[in-house]
């Protein structure tokens, strides 16, 4: 207590922060989305002088649980303030497997993500918590338009990727040509991600026959889909494309983001767009849809954001029930700008560059970790002047 | 009423505010009502006090004198300024604006009375019969002779049956009907759908071939509320394709006929039945000639009306008739109105489609059907061998639309063509028909009340009622929708709206849905109450439903929830387009939310406009959720306020005043026309002259005619500072034009694109609504903008950096040239701009988000909170 004082004495500000601890509760070991901004939260804090409490709980979608990098785990809850990182709709999973006592006399965060632009009213989680954060503003409209609580936006902070010549090696791309790379898990929606909508763009830019330039399309779990699976494997096969749809650890990942000339993500809609952050952290040009949560990091000065047209859902996707809005990317547009960036490397790696600087100053880890800080600073404040329930 | 009737209700005491010409006026509009003592004046000259005017006392307005009187009629062109004192006394309950509010309100403390003149029904009867000539009344009775008995073994005719649909009002029609058809098919049924309850004291015909069936027998899905929805006549019309079905799955029906109520048959209708064995759809069209002259009904009243006349149809028990039905009562669940400017006719006009749809049908074109004031033209009517005829044809069956028992002469009050000769067959027929009607009970049938025509209390529903109920959402919410009482409908129609002064919620809703009728902050109180008066004027509103009863002040509990909840208190600067175009337009979505009925007086809701001061606690205090108009705004707020902080931003497209043209506002039609609104809330954030350097080299280096024209509502504020930063720079081709709301919002509609080059505001409205009229802007891709301005709808501008967020000046001289210069590409992106903010910024969507606030606050708290023991 008494270092952490001197410490930062030098900053006002951070004292309030640093003076305290929190609990965090999530998927610390799952190698998923979820349990990655979890463990993400966990760094921030730490990198903000937060004494931070893991508590770990199971994950229900049988995901690896492989991921140590978050640290000890307590287990317990030893500080007045928790964050429950996991979604609304595990929440009473996670509520039955530690206790009421467990949150008792506390003040609870719960930690959302969310990938429309309505969230459903009726989610008996929204009663759950004191307040509930989330990872960009797009989801904070979701929520806030049907929360009793505040919905604060921290953002998700965004560590870049560590490229490995070994691993890059071993994943055996071509060196000589101009890689174009989307990745994502097939859990998190195949239709919401639009990996169809990738291959299309990626050959009305080069053709099927290009011999300069590479797809390459990273999947998770394809294999639970296998009629997807093969479809995919087919559109990429078309364009003579490399799907790798088998397991890649977190080093032959950062190596892939690292070996790709642009990303590309033809999403219909993103909670907050991780893969488009990381590759935008190492300074790679980013070609996405212009609508949804990555607008929270990506503008027309820092990537190429794609033009869409609004989509109703004609029939559920996943969660996402019928009726809900998505954006349907413009495939025409996506290629020119695929094309433009293949053909004026000066122009890509000036957009990278603005966008890895620019993704530092608002989602680093000192970034998200200043929110937070500034955030909790003002609960607490709160706290002591009054009740933290609104009524 | 009778006099006898008003003189036992008690007198209302009223006291005419205004001693001068108008207060004699209003004396004189109100003499002779017996329900009315009129005991003075009073009025604010003290010369006028103690003296007299027209034989009645004048007097100083004090409260004890106020008090003393039931009503006080403003008669002065001070009301706006009396109706302030009145309040500041306590007794604004008292105020009547005009005469005929009074008499509204003398209406509403009656008990209901019937509409008929005083005449009872069996003297009615008496006189008309006595004017029927004698052989009219001989035709008649030999007519109307009880239908002979079945023939045995009519097994088969009794499958062919006709029916018809009628209120209790119109049943002396349905029964001449029906025993007209049973007179020429004995062996068959006839069927009477009753929209209406059946009554133990009313004389339906005892013949068992006259089947009778309620229309809340049907099955007709939400019943209650498609019975309050429609009008008598749309209700009427709406249940058809209902009853058809029953008559066909219930009653072992094979072939049928429907018949409107006010048709007579006057000759077997064999031919049909034996139509419906070879296809299963008879439809009569309204003419089989072109009319020659331009009486009404024209040919193109015929049009919008519908090709057949639905008062004849015949089915088949077949497949077709199947999807016939259900495709039939899909649309009549919603487009059954008389709303014809719309393309809508009750069930009528959707048969102009059934030919098409359904290929196996017949169009009868035997003159002797379906007979009508409309194809009179080209139907003779004669009376040859006791029978009539149709061009020598036999009369199978006329139908009197429109009939006026009392006027025959009008032949039907939809019509101008004809007056009914003063002999011949056709006189013969009507007054056949009339003897008919009046012997079987009609002048008694019509006075009965229709039972889904009045509120559960007696109150009689008014068609504006019905359309606002129709079409404003209400029917989303109120299921049973002509029940009384707390929670119900009526109670929140006729309870006061908030935040005005005493007009009700309906009296608010229907202002709000006239052109240009939504609520200003600048409307007075005055301003409110008279629309709420015209209202009532037009559509016949009693007063209890405009001007709602005082609400003690002891209790709030008799006010409905709704009544109370006046939508946020706003916080930001003191003018500009925030008070002008934001504040009116969010309170605008909160009405139309609390007319959906989505109401709770649980929010207290701080709207934030401002930029710079806004999160200061203090001004944040006691709301219990925060509003702000753009995500970044939100931003803004979210980290320090403790409340709930939602993004809302205000509804575009209000309904635009001003129609001046580009050259009112100086500006050539050859000039491409960019528009900079500049407002105290983001004039910090708007390098002005920057954006004119930009706009002129973009100019230059297109080479188009270009008016760059500045523009605001807060002339005061800013010209100092805008003329100390474009006097230098001003050129022929840049204009400052301070302008009203509306000028403003209409010079945006002429505009060829709007320019925001700004350096991060937290909300600009007037882009929005530049979007929303479909203009293309140029806007600096930072802060509050973002939320609209998108890569689809904009030329978005880069900023110089992530801390510089001034725009890229290289960028944004692109960005203006393309706007300038490519006009196709321009006016694309503007298209899209319209339909995201009408899917995004309509009234009806933020509206919505204002209920889902309103809704969350009425919710519920489910006990689900971590603490809590686990389920």
């Amino acid at each position: 207590m008494t270092t952490r004082s001197l410490l930062s004495s030098s900053a006002p500000d951070a004292a309030v922060g640093a003076a305290r601890g929190i609990n965090v509760v999530g998927y610390l070991h799952s190698e998923t989305g979820v349990g990655e901004a979890a463990r993400l939260l966990v760094r921030a804090l730490r990198h903000r002088g937060y004494a931070v409490a893991c508590t770990t709980v199971h994950s229900p979608d049988g995901s690896r649980q492989l991921d140590r990098t978050a640290g000890p785990i307590t287990g317990t809850a030893v500080h007045d303030t928790t964050l429950v990182c996991v979604n609304a709709s595990e929440v009473p999973a996670v509520q039955r497997e530690l206790g009421p006592a467990f949150f008792a006399g506390r003040y609870n965060i719960g930690v959302w993500f969310w990938e429309l632009d309505t969230f459903p009213g009726d989610e008996p989680a929204l009663h759950a918590f004191d307040e509930i954060w989330c990872g960009s503003a797009f989801v904070q409209r979701a929520i806030a338009a049907v929360a009793r609580v505040p919905v604060v936006n921290v953002g998700v902070p965004v560590v870049p990727p560590v490229d490995s010549a070994s691993a890059r090696h071993a994943l055996g791309l071509p060196a000589d040509r101009h890689t174009v790379l989307f990745a994502f898990d097939a859990l998190s929606v195949i239709e919401r991600k639009h990996p169809l909508g990738v291959v299309e763009a990626y050959r009305r830019a080069f053709g099927s026959r290009s011999a300069r330039t590479q797809l390459v399309i990273k999947a998770s779990r394809l294999e639970l889909f296998p009629a997807e699976h093969a479809a995919l494997r087919a559109a990429v096969a078309a364009v003579g494309g490399l799907l790798l749809d088998h397991y890649l650890d977190r080093t032959a990942l950062g190596a892939l983001f690292h070996a790709c000339d642009t990303y590309i993500s033809l999403h219909r809609s993103e909670g907050f767009g991780l893969t488009m952050a990381e590759a935008m952290s190492i300074g790679k040009a980013v070609v996405a849809t212009g609508w949804s949560g990555n607008l929270d990091f990506m503008t027309p000065a820092n990537s190429r954001l794609v033009r869409w047209t609004p989509t109703i859902l004609d029939r559920a996707a996943g969660p996402y029930p019928a009726g809900s809005r998505w954006a349907d990317a413009d495939l025409d547009d996506a290629a020119a700008h695929l094309c433009d960036l293949r053909h004026r490397p000066d122009v890509a790696v000036s957009l990278g560059r603005r966008g890895a600087a620019e993704l530092a100053t608002t989602h680093g880890l000192a970034a998200v970790g200043d929110r937070i800080a500034s955030r909790l600073a003002a609960v607490h404040r709160h706290r002591q002047h009054g009740s933290h329930r609104w009524a | 009423m009778s006099v006898s009737a008003a003189a036992t209700l008690p007198r209302l005491r009223v006291a005419l505010f205004g001693a001068g010409a108008r207060g004699l006026q209003c004396l004189g509009a109100l003499a002779g009502n017996p329900r009315l003592e009129v005991v003075g004046f009073l009025d604010n000259d003290r010369r006028k006090w103690g003296t007299s005017v027209a034989g009645l006392p004048v007097h100083e307005p004090t409260g004890d004198r106020c008090r003393d009187v039931d009503a006080i009629l403003l008669a002065s062109i001070h009301a706006k300024e009396i109706l302030a004192q009145l309040t500041r006394l306590g007794v604004a309950d008292r105020v009547v604006l005009s005469p005929p509010h009074l008499q509204r309100r003398l209406a509403g403390q009656s008990p209901s009375t019937p509409t008929d003149p005083a005449e009872p029904p069996d003297v009615q009867r008496d006189r008309l019969l006595a004017d029927v000539p004698a052989a009219s009344r001989a035709l008649a009775a030999r007519l109307d002779q009880d239908p002979p008995p079945p023939q045995p073994g009519s097994a088969a005719s009794a499958r062919a049956v006709a029916c018809t649909i009628c209120g209790n009002n119109y049943f002396a029609y349905a029964t001449v009907l029906a025993r007209s058809f049973l007179r020429q098919h004995p062996g068959s049924r006839f069927f009477i759908c009753l929209v209406d309850r059946r009554r133990d004291d009313l004389p339906y015909p005892d013949d068992p071939r006259i089947v009778v069936i309620e229309a809340a027998a049907l099955g007709v899905p939400e019943f209650d509320r498609q019975a309050f929805k429609y009008d008598v006549l749309e209700f009427n019309t709406a249940v058809k394709p209902w009853f058809l079905e029953a008559l066909f799955r219930a009653h072992g029906v094979e072939r049928l006929l429907y018949l409107d109520p006010d048709i007579l048959v006057l000759d077997s209708l064999a031919p049909l039945y034996e139509a419906l064995a070879q296809t299963p759809l008879l439809l009569t069209p309204h003419l089989l000639s072109p009319y020659r002259d331009d009486h009404h009904p024209r040919e193109i009243d015929i049009l919008r009306a519908g090709t057949f006349n639905l008062g004849f149809l015949g089915l088949a028990a077949h497949p077709q008739t199947w999807e016939l039905l259900s495709w039939w009562q899909a649309r009549l669940t919603d487009g059954c109105t008389r709303q014809v400017e719309h393309g809508y006719f009750v069930d009528q006009k959707w048969m102009d489609l059934a030919p098409s749809f359904f290929p196996a049908h017949t169009v009868v074109r035997d003159p002797g059907c379906n007979a009508a004031y409309w194809n009179l033209h080209e139907r003779s009517i004669g009376f040859a061998d006791d029978m009539f005829t149709a061009n020598g044809r036999p009369l199978r069956f006329f139908h009197f639309s429109g009939i006026d028992v009392h006027d025959l002469e009008s032949v039907s009050k939809h019509q101008t063509r004809w007056t009914l000769p003063a002999d011949g067959p056709l006189r013969e027929l009507f007054e056949l028909y009339r003897v008919l009607l009046v012997t079987h009970g009609h002048l008694a049938w019509r006075r009965t009340p229709y039972d889904y025509g009045r509120f559960d209390n007696g109150r009689s529903i008014p068609d504006a009622v019905r359309v606002l109920y129709r079409d404003s959402g209400l029917a989303a919410v109120h299921l049973r929708p002509f029940a009384v009482g707390a929670n119900s409908l009526y109670s929140w129609l006729c309870a006061p709206w908030a935040p005005g002064p005493r007009i009700t919620n309906l009296a608010a809703a229907l202002r709000a849905r006239q052109p240009g009728g939504t609520p200003r902050g600048a409307d007075d109180d005055l301003t409110l109450l008279l629309d709420a008066q015209s209202l009532a004027e037009r559509h016949a509103l009693p007063d209890e439903m405009v001007t709602p009863a005082p609400v003690p002040t002891s209790t709030g509990a008799a006010r409905s929830p709704s009544s109370r909840w006046t939508g946020p208190s706003m916080v930001g600067p003191e003018s500009g387009a925030t008070v002008a175009l934001v504040a009116p337009a969010i309170q605008r979505a909160c009405a139309h939310a609390a007319h959906q009925g989505v109401c709770t007086e649980d929010v207290r809701a701080t709207y934030w406009l401002g930029d710079a001061d806004g999160a200061n606690p203090i001004r944040l205090a006691g709301a219990t959720e925060v509003w702000a108009p753009s995500t970044a705004a939100v931003a803004r707020l979210v980290q320090t306020v403790h409340t709930p902080v939602i993004c809302l931003p205000h509804p575009v497209g209000q309904s635009v005043a001003s129609s001046r043209s580009r050259a009112a506002f100086g500006i050539g039609d050859d000039h491409r026309l960019l528009v900079v609104a500049v407002d105290p809330l983001t004039h910090a954030c708007h390098d002005l002259a920057a954006t004119v350097q930009l706009f002129s080299a973009a100019r230059a280096r297109v080479g188009t005619r270009a008016t760059l024209v500045l523009t605001t509502l807060d002339d005061a504020r800013l010209a100092p500072s805008v003329h100390a930063t474009i006097a230098p720079l001003t050129t022929d081709h840049l204009r400052w034009l301070p302008l009203a709301l509306d000028d403003l919002l209409q010079l945006l509609r002429l505009a060829d694109g709007y320019v925001s080059l700004h350096s991060g505001v937290g909300a600009d409205p007037w882009l929005a609504e530049a979007l929303a009229f479909g203009r293309p802007a140029i806007v600096t891709h930072v802060g509050g903008t973002t939320d609209v301005a998108t890569p689809n709808n904009s030329f978005l501008v880069p900023t110089r950096s992530i801390v510089d967020t001034r725009p890229d000046e290289a960028d944004a001289v692109v960005a203006i040239a393309d706007v300038l210069g490519d006009p196709v590409t321009a006016t694309a992106r503007g298209a899209r701009g319209r339909r995201d903010l009408q899917a995004s910024h309509s009234l009806e969507a933020i509206a919505a988000l204002v209920g889902t606030r309103l809704a969350v606050a009425a919710s519920p708290r489910l006990p689900t909170r971590l603490e809590t023991t686990c389920p």
